[in-house]
């Protein structure tokens, strides 16, 4: 293989040898379908994926029972972007944690897209890569077909009202829901795999991974239950004094994403329906502030007005 | 009397820990000295919750921050710096205070105890002269894998290089090492895009300065407006117990001299406000006289020589971290001495050991499994006797010429002569 | 020896000049033609033979085995293997014949178990006849053995095909004296984080064709073909054996927690979708017969390879249902030239794989609805040791560059082995040419309208696999073709092949050009 001088380089492939390469595959033929449990290729709305407690809950849109999806669901609504629930888990997300956004397809780079099989090329389909955290709140406020300004609050005094949620409120109810023995029930229903051999393992794992979150966050050297109960529900009154006499928090006109962190907490903290045990009770703290569920009730009307025609029919 | 245990005094400050600083601040603000000592004890395990900054007023202990300040006034032993505030300043005060653990206590964490550098420059030597000799080797490594778990979040542990390749500590090889359940809640950092190009070195800077400034920009902005020369928080209140927090975490990113002195070099340019207001608040510390330090009780033998054992059991890798978790469980239900689960626990410990133990024996017992020569003879020509070892073949032996002599196909000599039987009965004596 | 070596090359002509040659010179001329050298060897074996018969009718007796050397082999455990040579077992051997033929397979059991460290070294003698309880028929017949180290402790690192990884095993053998054997692997690595396993086996009845074995793993393997890391925990109960025709069955019971996780930030919807936890509990045999007569260079004979799984069904539990069967066919000529003998080296060889996998109801709801497959249930194809030319797993439906796998496949290959020039057939290098094509389909619900997230009734996997296993032959299989080097190495096979797609379908993935394979399994 001595080649001439002009050649670029050992590896280069010669012109002749990639114009043979161009002819190659002879014939293409149709792609083969995907499996019957993958979602369909071409997405007409965004996909959100969050816990769910059954597929008939993700797909009527009912909240989520975990506080952060159930933010990003609730902010969505606010916004007025339809989003498809998919009922997932934390190992299908790219952070790590539910949820995240699968956008909508283009519907016209699917079909018609011709796939390169050239080996250099990675223009097969366009990766799709979901949206997490502040993307999503990007995605909504661009997306939203409402007039709604999302004026922003001031960003610092914001910035430390969500440390307040994260601090404060987030080490209570990791503690109610993961560490509390009454609530191990609830917890199994809906974290835990049904099998009895994953159960006691994921167990521990998840309350361990739970204890060192509290721990880590409340910087305290044991998790003491009154008082995290203490300083949730001084989170709570600082939280309702913020709030005051407005319909949302910080005066806006319309809710904002603090309102929808805010509304996670609360809505889960008082449903009924959730299933918490009652010598642990977040919801004691939380009704002393009749603001804040005022404004629970507020953003649940507004956000899921068909469940509340439901109610009333039924009723 | 009051008695205040708190970690000793470092860089220059009177303490070497952002809460504990805060509570001395605290107190010197509401509190005469005449009413309270200050006992740098160096040792959280003074009291039950095993935290400091920990009070101990008569047979109570209360520990942390915001619970010392709340049992000042409901044992109305003193009025609270936050009387005058109201209700939304209040409600700012306990929001600002939850914003500086979360944001402002992982960057002291990050400048004191995760970059290398500054670890084995400033803060190690710091806590070198706070302890005794032997708890200098263990107990600040403790403290730092703690504080490294708690800035863990900032992702910035990965991308590491901190600080300094040749620190010893390479966290980048961290993620690997971690279970696989944990791993999944660490945002992936292996696929980079933009910082590609950028030595590691820079992209940390870049993140480093982000979070920073993130940070002190929020408390920047609430400071703004009011006195010029003694800032504080809340315009109209001297000093509130936020003032106090703040001050903690703050003088800890000012003050003590880091060789990678990042918090300090943003502190100084872009936010003098908040630097002022260290100053200020260390200087209020100082003149108001001096505090009212105590030297602590000397530690009985037994119980340092507890400390130690406890510190070296933390270090050993798995089996510590099980300790801990055993240990923080029982502080937490407050059981002293032995209850059914410790029990239970030292007996599960005592039996595997023991089953350990002896089927290691039982099996060196059980060896050699074979011998270097074996031998098998069809059973015709073998008398019962050689069954019984070297003193039954002798005696075989002897007794050979009585034996029916075997003709090699004759199926029928398998059957053993009577003579034998006796003879066994002999053997057996002597066995 | 000048004048032999003069004689061959001497023209017919001069055939009178061996009238003048001394006798000696032309008998030794005579012996050295081959025709009368195959001739003289027919004679010695026919001789060897008659005298072999003659001597193994001739009458023997065991007096006494011993055995020396094995100062960690129970006696217990050597009884059965070597209880048949005396004259006090069941079935006794009386002739030279018998004893030889016991004592081979008894000599063969014991080097099968592979504890020693060499063939065991057999020496008979007559026994004494001065112990009168002998007879004159009678030989001692001792066996010499060397003893493998008990422990075995191995580390290094491994780089290459795309995978840098450090590993320790240690290896226990004999632990109780009955052949059991330990071992304990650690490996850990790029792509393969981390593996850990123990495996314990013994043989049943001091039968080396026959091992019970139990294992336990533990692993995280990523696996970039769909965008996922694969963390297992499980273990496995394995009875297998060899029957009479030398082939192996093993029959197995497997529980294992499989976790995908770890998804790269652009996998595709259809790996987020499985992503989590399942639980798989499953009995599998697997049948494999060889009669190739270099399974890592075939030149000659056939190889048949079938396996059955049956998972999560009636008691076995789990969360997936499934039974899942693959055949593996693969075997070769040789091709002889006219003009030369012997062996020429040359060969064709044919590989043929095929598998299904039906998804069932899970437990022992039998007419319930079926679960459709997961990712980490279906089979994957194409790569460098299946169908050349296309990427690991490159073959089937993809989402994005994901391999989703299917649930139908059907793969063949035909390859043709040339020797190397100057390196002649007894050498492990080959040039090949080789066409290799298939198709993998993925499992559809054809009546769309029907809601299918509960899972597929009867009817529904019944219709869906018809079609599938339909549309396996109703169009062309994705295909390619090409030439490359073959290196048949005692552990591995190395391939370095240049081949081009021919037929593919869109999504799947190839690989143009320059391809490397190592491998144990080619197709």
């Amino acid at each position: 293989m001595a080649g001439p001088p002009s050649r670029p380089g050992w590896f280069a492939v010669p012109a002749p040898v990639r114009e043979l390469f161009k002819i190659f595959p002879l014939t293409t033929l149709p792609a083969e379908s995907l499996p019957e449990r993958a979602p369909e290729r071409a997405r007409v709305r965004p996909s959100l994926y969050v816990f769910a407690r059954t597929l008939e809950d993700a797909r009527s849109g009912r909240p989520s029972f975990n506080p952060q999806c159930l933010k990003w669901q609730t902010f969505l609504r606010i916004a007025g972007v339809d989003v498809h629930l998919v009922p997932s888990n934390n190992h299908a997300s790219p952070s790590g944690a539910l949820p995240f956004l699968l956008l909508p397809t283009t519907p016209t780079s699917i079909p018609e897209k011709q796939p390169s099989t050239q080996p250099g090329s990675n223009a097969v389909t366009k990766p799709t890569v979901p949206l997490t955290g502040s993307k999503i709140q990007r995605y909504a406020k661009d997306n939203s077909p409402r007039e709604t300004t999302f004026s922003d609050s001031p960003p610092s005094r914001t910035e430390a009202y969500e440390a307040l949620l994260s601090q404060s409120l987030r080490p209570a109810w990791l503690y109610a829901l993961y560490l509390h023995e009454t609530n191990t029930p609830l917890l199994k229903a809906l974290y835990l795999p049904p099998s009895p051999i994953l159960y006691l393992p994921s167990l521990h794992t998840l309350r361990n991974a739970a204890t060192d979150e509290i721990l880590k966050t409340t910087r305290r050297a044991l998790v003491d239950p009154h008082r995290l109960l203490v300083d949730a529900t001084d989170a709570l009154r600082s939280l309702s004094a913020l709030l005051a006499d407005n319909d949302w928090f910080f005066g806006q006109p319309d809710p904002g994403l603090f309102d929808a962190e805010v509304f996670a907490y609360t809505y889960l903290i008082m449903d009924e329906a959730f299933g918490w045990a009652d010598d642990y009770s977040l919801a004691q703290c939380l009704v002393k502030f009749d603001n804040l569920v005022e404004h629970r009730k507020r953003l649940y009307e507004r956000c899921w007005p068909e469940t509340i025609e439901e109610e009333v029919n039924t009723n | 009397m009051l008695h205040l245990h708190v970690w000793g005094p470092a860089f220059g400050l009177p303490s070497i820990d952002a809460e504990c600083l805060a509570i001395i601040a605290y107190f010197h603000n509401v509190l005469p000295s005449s009413l309270w000592r200050l006992i740098p004890s160096n040792d959280p395990a003074v009291n039950p919750s095993n935290l400091l900054p920990a009070l101990q007023h008569e047979d109570k202990w209360i520990s942390g921050f915001q619970p010392i300040i709340e049992y000042l006034t409901s044992a109305a032993i003193c009025d609270g710096l936050d009387e005058t505030l109201s209700p939304i300043q209040r409600a700012d005060s306990v929001a600002y205070g939850a914003y500086l653990r979360a944001h402002a206590g992982p960057l002291v964490d990050l400048s004191l105890y995760v970059s290398a550098a500054n670890w084995a420059a400033t803060t190690r030597p710091a806590y070198s002269s706070l302890l005794t000799f032997p708890l200098t080797w263990t107990v600040p490594t403790l403290i730092r894998a703690e504080a490294i778990k708690r800035a863990e979040h900032l992702g910035l542990a990965e991308l590491d290089t901190d600080f300094d390749p040749n620190g010893g500590l390479h966290l980048s090889a961290g993620r690997d090492a971690l279970p696989e359940t944990f791993r999944r809640h660490i945002p992936l950092m292996t696929k980079k895009t933009v910082h590609e190009e950028m030595t590691p070195e820079q992209a940390t800077a870049i993140r480093l300065f982000g979070l920073t400034e993130d940070c002190l920009t929020v408390l920047d902005d609430l400071v703004k407006g009011g006195d010029e020369e003694h800032p504080r928080f809340f315009t109209d209140a001297a000093v509130s117990s936020l003032d106090c927090l703040a001050f903690g975490y703050l003088a800890l990113m000012q003050k003590p001299a880091v060789p990678r002195s990042f918090l300090k070099d943003w502190l100084e340019p872009k936010t003098p406000r908040l630097h002022r207001f260290v100053d200020s608040m260390l200087a209020a510390i100082t003149t108001r006289g001096d505090l009212p330090w105590v030297t602590p009780e000397p530690t009985s033998v037994a119980r340092f020589g507890g400390r130690i054992l406890d510190s070296v059991l933390r270090h050993i890798p798995n089996l510590g971290e099980h300790y801990a978790s055993e240990l923080r469980h029982r502080a937490e239900n407050q059981k002293t001495g032995l209850d059914q689960r410790a029990l239970m626990l030292l007996m599960g410990v005592v039996l595997t050991g023991l089953a350990t133990g002896y089927g290691f024996q039982a099996y060196r017992a059980m060896q050699p499994f074979g011998a270097s020569t074996q031998s098998w003879k069809p059973r015709r020509s073998r008398t019962r006797l050689s069954e019984f070892g070297q003193l039954g073949s002798m005696l075989s032996s002897a007794m050979g010429p009585f034996q029916p002599v075997p003709s090699g196909l004759d199926l029928g000599a398998r059957d053993q002569g009577g003579p034998n039987g006796m003879l066994v009965e002999v053997d057996s004596e002597v066995d | 020896m000048a004048p032999t070596s003069e004689s061959s090359g001497r023209p017919p002509a001069n055939h009178f000049n061996k009238l003048h040659e001394d006798a000696q010179d032309v008998l030794r001329d005579a012996r050295t033609r081959p025709e009368f050298q195959s001739a003289e060897d027919e004679a010695k074996e026919q001789r060897i033979a008659q005298l072999m018969v003659d001597q193994m009718s001739m009458p023997m007796t065991v007096n006494e085995v011993t055995v020396t050397g094995a100062k960690n082999i129970r006696r217990g455990f050597l009884d059965p293997i070597l209880n048949p040579l005396l004259s006090d077992s069941n079935d006794p051997p009386y002739t030279v014949g018998d004893v030889m033929s016991r004592l081979q397979v008894a000599t063969g059991k014991l080097s099968g178990l592979q504890i020693l460290r060499e063939p065991p070294q057999v020496y008979l003698s007559q026994s004494s006849q001065v112990d009168a309880s002998t007879s004159p028929t009678d030989v001692d017949i001792s066996i010499g053995l060397r003893e493998l180290p008990r422990f075995k402790l191995q580390t290094g690192t491994d780089v290459g095909n795309g995978e840098g990884s450090a590993y320790g095993s240690l290896l226990w053998r004999n632990m109780f004296g009955g052949a059991e054997m330990l071992t304990l692997n650690a490996k850990a690595g790029t792509r393969t984080r981390s593996a850990y396993s123990a495996n314990i086996s013994a043989p049943v009845l001091s039968n080396p064709d026959m091992r019970i074995s139990l294992e336990a793993l533990s692993s995280a393997v990523e696996k970039p073909w769909a965008s996922h890391e694969e963390v297992l925990k499980g273990g496995t109960l394995r009875f297998s054996w060899l029957n009479r025709q030398r082939d192996t069955h093993s029959v197995e019971y497997s529980g294992a927690w499989r976790q995908i996780t770890g998804l790269a930030s652009d996998a595709s919807p259809t790996v987020r979708q499985d992503a989590g936890d399942t639980l798989k509990s499953a009995i599998k045999h697997i049948f494999y017969r060889e009669r190739r007569d270099n399974p890592q260079l075939p030149q000659q004979g056939y190889m048949v390879r079938t396996g059955l799984e049956l998972a999560g069904v009636g008691p076995l539990g789990g969360d997936v249902a499934f039974s899942k069967s693959d055949l593996e066919v693969n075997g070769a000529v040789p091709i002889s030239l006219p003009g030369v003998k012997g062996r020429t080296g040359i060969s064709i060889g044919a590989g043929f794989r095929t598998g299904i996998l039906y998804p069932l109801p899970l437990g022992y709801n039998f007419g319930g609805k079926a679960l459709p497959s997961r990712l980490n249930d279906r089979f994957l194809l194409g790569g460098p040791t299946d169908i050349r030319s296309f990427k690991l797993g490159g073959l089937g439906p993809h989402d994005g560059r994901d391999a989703a796998g299917g649930d139908v496949f059907a793969a063949g290959s035909v390859n043709m082995l040339f020797p190397l020039p100057y390196k002649g057939p007894d050498s492990g290098l080959r040039l090949q040419l080789f066409a290799n094509g298939g198709r993998l389909i993925a499992l559809r619900n054809k009546l769309k309208s029907r809601d299918t997230s509960e899972g597929l009734d009867g009817e529904m996997v019944r219709s869906g696999l018809l079609s599938a296993v339909g549309d396996l032959f109703n169009g062309p299989p994705s295909l390619a073709a090409g030439v490359g080097l073959v290196y048949a190495h005692p552990v591995a096979r190395f391939e370095l092949n240049f081949g081009l797609p021919v037929i593919v379908r869109k999504g799947e993935l190839v690989t143009k050009g320059v391809q490397l394979g190592v491998g144990i399994n080619f197709l």
